[in-house]
């Protein structure tokens, strides 16, 4: 059977969906549309979680796809099962009363009646589905195991229904025009059922209230809001970072002690195929922490207020106030963040914050620029490092500014209205567990397209071009010295001394590179696509092939981008650990002292000569263009996940034209001056 | 002669409870607001002043928090609590008119 989930939003519907589905669910896009329908199975059926609506009078393009998923002639479902929240049943009640009008079974599961009972709400379930006139009321909680018992009895409910009547029981309706024209009728009947279930209460204060005069107030409640944003960006980065120092250490170094590279296989497992396997095991600590925090967040009621707070601010570039949330992960790492903005209810406003999030300068950037800043502004790197920081906010204002009115279009000044859901405890079990389906699900979905894009860069790098050499040092011994003391030739021992002190020699010669084995990276036909590449940067004053191909790998993962830079210029330096969050003038003392003169003088040299004297503004060219250019692959592919191909490409083509457009202004204009 | 002093919702205080005399938004909003319980007629207390203008109404055990946009669209009425109407913004009716 093909039963739709509906409700109105904050009801304990995603919740209850993802109780009941656990990890057999995937995201999809609505045909024809860019809304996310998450669907699963439950008890061999299908289930389709609809996003949450008010009512068929939509002003939305999310609310748009759940109420024409009701009334698809091409699609009917066999049943909906509609959430309400029994804790604040009259909004529930409005959807329902337009609900009760198709020609469908509508059966209901009523959350949060623990909350209603403490309110002094008593009725049964009888009551309210003899009173509402639906085919079957369940009281459950979407939080706990349980509530599938209860819905598997509302389930055979749906089958006894199907089978008394064979027919199609969608009976031609416009729902919208309904709930426009008996807009007086439906509260009319609101209010009727209302009096009947004795819902009527005094305006009395409540602990949420009491809670959201300090999370609301314009003082505390931003306070308290930039705390939380602050505690969510420690919590996606620093928590993190000891699991992904784990995985990118000891793990990796387990397989590399076991497996050697020095031939086809070995270099192929773990450079072709391993490394990507790192990568996202890298990703999950920054990705587990961050579905942590939105949960608890989401579940608790916080990230209602939140966007309460942060409304304003963020209607300044046209986005909702939960579009804050993402945007602060994003300067963690772009990957949760793309997964953050799932918290958006309006697809068009979740999608331009998608857009934005890959101009945040991550923490692998930030990596990058610290070396780069030693490099090229050795007195001043610091405050070099925070311009680029504001450089980011900036970006991401007027990257929203602009796309805002072909994105978001006529709606983009419809004012806020959203209901308060009561606060309340998450149960901390079922919140782990839906956070290890989601897990899964990027291993399956993102994961493999990762390590199958970093065996294309490792077969790049493998295939040899024609006439490619290497050179190979050997390590001689010279024979001993053999002195002869005494002219006649006499070869007995007794004249002769030897002299075996002699050191090695390294002596270098040439032999023909083959494949999986091109020690110089340029040789290679990785090499040849970024000597191709190159010209392309000559009026942004950074063409070189060296930089070319850093930034092409820098595509790959910006962690690979020093790695390549190194490559590049066959300089090996020492550990570029870094705590990513705290980047003061003696952690860069420090790094330089590692790094060496060398790297930061090939640096220097090679801005030098690419930039034909004008080193200032090619070198903020150079770290423009870094910042502003396209994320990770990893973050592409998620985008390309959890919105399309189409969008995932789009935003790449406008964080590549972007970054090229500030750098080529920043360069000639910098050279005029 | 009585006068009946409408006001802003933006201008009303917490906890006052207050009648909704007037919604001046776009119809579809309008209707987003009733299916809310905000509509001509209802009686709701302002629970809470939020940041930048927001504003938390309570029907019973029901929230709604709307943008100070919003807020300054609404007509209400207090029915319980301090007046202290902004005579710039404010609308004075005759009852008389009714």
């Amino acid at each position: 059977m093909r039963i739709l989930l509906a409700g109105t939003p904050n009801v304990g519907k995603s919740t209850l969906f993802n109780t009941l589905t656990g990890a057999k669910q995937k995201i999809v896009n609505a045909p024809g549309t860019t809304v996310a329908l998450a669907k699963g199975k439950f008890d061999g059926h299908d289930l389709i979680d609809l996003p949450g609506f008010y009512s068929f009078a939509t002003i939305s393009p999310d609310e748009e796809v759940a109420a024409k998923a009701l009334v698809n002639p091409s699609a009917t479902p066999d049943a909906v099962i509609m959430v309400m929240d029994g804790a604040h049943l009259t909004k529930s009640l409005y959807l329902y009363s337009q609900l009760r009008h198709l020609a469908l079974p509508v059966f209901v599961v009523c959350t949060m009646m623990d909350i209603a009972k403490k309110r002094g709400i008593n009725f049964s379930e009888q009551q309210l589905c003899d009173i509402i006139g639906a085919k079957g009321v369940v009281f459950a909680d979407g939080r706990h195991e349980e509530a599938k018992g209860a819905v598997l009895r509302l389930i055979s409910g749906i089958s006894n229904e199907t089978q008394l009547d064979g027919k199609s029981l969608v009976a031609p309706f416009d729902p919208h025009r309904n709930a426009i024209e008996n807009a007086d009728e439906n509260f009319e009947w609101v209010n009727k059922v209302e009096h009947e279930l004795q819902l009527h209460a005094d305006h009395k204060d409540t602990k949420s209230d009491k809670v959201d005069s300090v999370l609301l107030n314009p003082f505390l409640g931003i306070l308290i809001f930039l705390a939380l944003m602050f505690l969510c960006f420690f919590t996606v980065t620093t928590f993190s970072q000891p699991f992904i120092d784990l995985i990118n250490g000891p793990f990796y170094d387990l397989f590399a002690n076991i497996v050697p590279d020095d031939n086809v296989f070995g270099s192929l497992f773990m450079h072709g195929i391993f490394d990507g396997v790192i990568t996202v095991l890298g990703f999950l600590p920054p990705l587990f922490f961050m579905f942590i925090y939105i949960a608890l967040m989401e579940t608790s009621g916080v990230l209602a207020r939140t966007a309460v707070v942060a409304d304003r601010l963020m209607r300044v570039i046209g986005l909702d106030g939960r579009s804050l949330i993402p945007l602060i992960i994003g300067f963690g790492c772009n990957l949760p963040a793309i997964t953050a903005t799932r918290i958006i209810p309006d697809s068009r406003l979740r999608r331009l914050t998608a857009m934005l999030i890959p101009f945040t300068l991550c923490s692998a950037r930030l990596a990058v620029f610290t070396v780069f800043t030693i490099a090229l502004f050795p007195e001043n790197a610091v405050f070099v490092l925070f311009g680029l920081y504001l450089a980011s906010i900036v970006a991401i204002i007027v990257v929203g500014l602009i796309l805002r009115p072909f994105m978001v279009r006529n709606d983009c000044e419809s004012p806020f209205i959203i209901a308060l859901p009561t606060y309340q405890a998450p149960i901390l079990k079922q919140l782990f567990k839906n956070v290890g389906v989601k897990l899964l699900q990027f291993i399956n979905e993102a994961g493999k397209i990762i390590v199958a894009i970093t065996l294309i860069v490792w077969f790049l790098q493998a295939i040899p071009l024609p006439g490619a050499m290497n050179e190979v040092e050997q390590e001689v011994t010279p024979l001993p010295k053999i002195t002869v003391s005494d002219e006649s030739l006499d070869t007995t021992s007794e004249n002769y001394e030897l002299d075996d002190n002699n050191e090695t020699i390294t002596t270098t010669y040439s032999q023909p590179a083959t494949f999986a084995d091109v020690k110089d990276v340029h040789q290679s036909l990785f090499g040849a696509i970024s000597d191709g590449i190159t010209p392309i940067f000559e009026p942004l004053g950074f063409a070189n092939w060296h930089f070319s191909a850093a930034l092409f790998s820098g595509f790959v993962a910006k962690e690979a981008f020093i790695g390549t830079l190194e490559q590049t210029y066959n300089i090996e330096s020492d550990d570029y650990d870094t705590d990513d969050s705290v980047v003061d003038s003696e952690t860069l003392n420090e790094l330089d002292d590692s790094i060496g003169n060398n790297f930061s003088n090939a640096i220097s040299a090679t801005i030098t000569q690419t930039s034909m004297g004008h080193n200032l503004p090619a070198s903020l060219s150079l770290m423009l263009f870094i910042l502003l250019y396209t994320p990770c692959m990893a973050t592409v592919v998620l985008a390309a996940k959890e919105f399309n191909l189409k969008f995932a490409l789009k935003s790449t083509a406008i964080s590549l034209i972007f970054a090229y457009l500030v750098s080529f202004l920043v360069f000639q204009i910098g050279c005029l001056i | 002669m009585c006068y009946t002093v409408n006001i802003l919702l933006a201008n009303a205080k917490r906890n006052d409870l207050v009648k909704i005399t007037n919604v001046n938004l776009d119809d579809k909003f309008c209707l987003r607001l009733r299916e809310m319980g905000i509509v001509e007629g209802a009686k709701l207390k302002l629970a809470n002043r939020g940041a930048f203008g927001s504003r938390v109404l309570a029907k019973g055990y029901e929230r709604v928090a709307i943008d100070a946009k919003c807020a300054k669209c609404i007509e209400v009425e207090v029915v319980h609590g301090s007046i202290t109407p902004d005579v710039t913004n404010d609308v004075a009716r005759n009852d008389g008119d009714k």
